[in-house]
């Protein structure tokens, strides 16, 4: 089984990539299932149609008996949907509530006979919780998504950080960095110099193109809005790259003053 | 070969959180309901003090006061659903069960490391309940362990307990409020202080925090002074912040750090009674009725401990122990101290104080434990720490002090009784 977890900074296209990531490991025959990490509960929306109705936590907050059923939704091409859920904003502890629900799909079993999994986990590590992912070992592969803009890479190389204390324990490792187009000056170089830096690499580039939001207006996936558009085939390229990816790596996480100095050396026009 | 202890506990930082504290300071305040917004264990802690409390009343042989019913406690019993969601809900829940089973006059909340990691906002809460259900509900800003400990909760209800409910009222002539607990009103400490006031004939009006009722809490601003039940620690400096806010109102004290403690310092602090009260006279009567009584008891004792050979070990910085006291209870006793061992582990700031101390009241040679030609000899040995592989008999220091010349009579029975035991080595014997 292939068990993925997608980091990157909060709207930088994390649950657009993974769920179709997850629709084009279907495609291949695959059984897939995709975890929503975030108490908004919006990673499966565009496999499920809409919004998550019902939540791991949800099911916890009202019953103490709970079945697979219960917390398993099916999507597009018979992709499992699953959202862990939380708290409302401000209130109670979003973390916890992420290991609590995936204690709940562990305990559940609902995993086993996938052939992929995909975990897709809220903005920044911002706390243990949300490293459960990659500290109890239900991820072994990891990708950071990020654009060229500062902040994101800034993000993606704290996340780094947190993948490195994990890593040397063996379980997990860093897959590549997948850039997400923000149509910054020199975008792509500076992912590239920048995955190097990290001791890893640029797995894909995925242009900026309208029909993610066209497709997304829709409550779709790309390869299911437009399955023949050029941005379902980047999807699917990533994923067979992925499923497929030899180079996985411990990461050497950059100092705030170096990221800087390369964000200037790619992003002026001088 | 040096003197090796047991267990070495040298700070006299708390080992429980804020709640008991909290508890604490409402522990027999007729009216107040305390809610713990916690998980069911943390409640724990409390009910073992509730019980050892009430066995402590027993041990003293007297019939419980029915006066000092405990007050309800009651938990929130949080559970993981409230650490993810928010407990606030279970709060709410929690103050109406409150209010519709017990009617209180007031409710105080402690709240716990969970309520504290998760974000909940207790006092946001407390107040839309005091506004719902018409009555003051006190809450504290520390959580559990993460702001502090046990007198963090202690004294901010107690201060807030004081400003909730006192009012500026007329001065009563000589009435007194008891500020502390140490031991609560059936305790040596406030049975001892409350026969010296009441040979003075100064009435106590309540003892506070935790054994006022809230309905009474109003009038104990009209006290001419507070008398603070201290002795040394982490306490004394929360007390004298709370005699402060007392003499907001008014209210006169003591000169600060001083207690009846050992018999220069029970003297002196029965002269200050009588100047405060323009007593002077019936203070010095007093003054010599206690010498009197101090000395016909160690009188009793002196044919058994005259001549004995005592090694003084200590182990504790000097705020939260006095060697005068021991060293003067020696001397009634007529015993002599061969020497002192301070124990290790102290700073170097410690180390001096706690020496000038000592030398402040004897001349006696003063020893470190790690010295390898330190020996236990001697007839009986007196110490803060257990000692291990000791010859001698020990008995151990308590870390409540008992006050007045009681306190020291209770002191000196316990050493006679040493002597009194068959055989002559090893041993010891627990004071409190």
């Amino acid at each position: 089984m292939k068990k993925i977890a997608i980091y990157g900074k909060g709207g930088i296209g994390k649950s657009t990539t993974t769920a179709n990531l997850s629709a084009a490991f279907s495609e291949m025959g695959l059984k897939v299932c995709q975890v929503g990490c975030d108490p908004k509960n919006d990673s499966t929306r565009l496999l499920l149609g809409h919004i998550c109705r019902k939540t791991v936590l949800d099911v916890v907050r009202d019953n103490d008996a709970i079945t697979s059923e219960d917390i398993v939704h099916t999507g597009y091409n018979q992709i499992s949907c699953i959202e862990a859920g939380g708290p409302e904003p401000g209130v109670g502890c979003a973390g916890r509530g992420i290991i609590v629900a995936l204690e709940k799909v562990r305990e559940l079993n609902v995993l086993s006979d996938m052939d992929a999994v995909l975990y897709d986990v809220l903005g920044d590590v911002v706390c243990g919780g949300f490293a459960v992912p990659i500290r109890e070992g239900y991820a072994t592969d990891i990708y950071i998504v990020s654009s060229g803009e500062l902040m994101s890479l800034y993000a993606a190389n704290n996340i780094a950080k947190g993948i490195k204390r994990f890593a040397l324990r063996g379980v997990v490792q860093l897959g590549g960095i997948i850039g997400n187009s923000r149509n910054t000056l020199n975008e792509k170089k500076l992912l590239q110099e920048f995955a190097a830096r990290l001791n890893t690499y640029l797995i894909t580039f995925i242009p900026r193109d309208s029909i993610v939001n066209e497709a997304e207006n829709k409550r779709q996936t790309v390869i299911q809005y437009a399955a023949d558009s050029d941005q379902a085939k980047v999807y699917r390229k990533l994923a067979n790259m992925v499923l497929h990816n030899a180079k996985m790596t411990v990461p050497t996480p950059m100092d705030f003053e170096e990221l800087e100095a390369l964000a200037e050396k790619y992003g002026s026009k001088n | 070969m040096g003197v090796k202890t047991k267990r070495f506990i040298m700070k006299g930082k708390n080992c429980s959180c804020s709640m008991p504290g909290v508890w604490r300071a409402l522990v027999c305040c007729k009216g107040a309901v305390v809610i713990f917004h916690s998980p069911r264990a943390c409640a724990q802690l409390v009910r073992s003090m509730e019980v050892n409390a009430q066995y402590r009343v027993f041990s003293y042989g007297r019939k419980f006061d029915r006066h000092y019913d405990f007050v309800p406690l009651i938990s929130t019993q949080m559970e993981e659903r409230d650490s993810i969601f928010g407990g606030t809900e279970r709060l709410l829940e929690c103050i109406q069960f409150v209010v519709d089973k017990y009617q209180p006059e007031c409710i105080a909340i402690g709240n716990s490391c969970i309520a504290g990691v998760i974000g909940d906002d207790v006092e946001t809460i407390g107040d839309a309940a005091a506004r719902q259900f018409k009555i003051p509900i006190i809450t504290v800003s520390c959580y559990g362990f993460l702001d502090g400990e046990y007198y963090q909760g202690y004294f901010e209800m107690a201060q807030k307990l004081l400003r909730t409910f006192a009012r500026p009222c007329r001065r009563k002539t000589k009435t007194v409020v008891l500020l502390g607990d140490n031991g609560g009103p059936w305790g040596h400490y406030a049975q001892e202080v409350a026969y010296l006031l009441n040979s003075l004939g100064i009435k106590i009006l309540g003892q506070f925090p935790g054994y006022t009722a809230i309905a009474k809490i109003k009038d104990l601003v009209s006290a001419k002074a507070v008398v603070v039940l201290g002795s040394a620690g982490q306490a004394d400096e929360g007390l004298l912040k709370l005699a402060e806010l007392f003499g907001q109102f008014g209210v006169g004290q003591l000169p600060k750090g001083l207690y009846p403690i050992g018999w220069t310092n029970t003297q002196r602090w029965i002269l200050a009674l009588g100047e405060l009260f323009n007593c002077r006279e019936a203070a010095q009567q007093l003054v010599a009725m206690e010498g009197h009584r101090l000395l016909s008891a160690g009188r009793n004792f002196l044919p058994v401990t005259s001549g004995k050979r005592v090694i003084l070990c200590i182990g504790r910085p000097l705020d939260y122990f006095n060697p005068a006291l021991i060293i003067e209870i020696i001397k009634v006793l007529d015993m002599n101290l061969i020497k002192v061992i301070l124990l290790d582990d102290y700073s170097n700031k410690e180390y001096k104080l706690i020496w000038e101390a000592i030398k402040h009241s004897t001349n006696i040679l003063i020893c470190k434990s790690e010295s390898l030609d330190v020996r236990l000899d001697g007839d009986l040995i007196l110490t803060t720490h257990e000692l291990k592989e000791c010859p001698v008999r020990q008995i151990f220091l308590p870390m409540l002090t008992k006050a007045g010349i009681g306190g020291m009579i209770d002191f000196m029975r316990e050493i006679y009784r040493a002597f009194c035991h068959r055989g002559s080595r090893g041993g010891i014997t627990y004071v409190w």
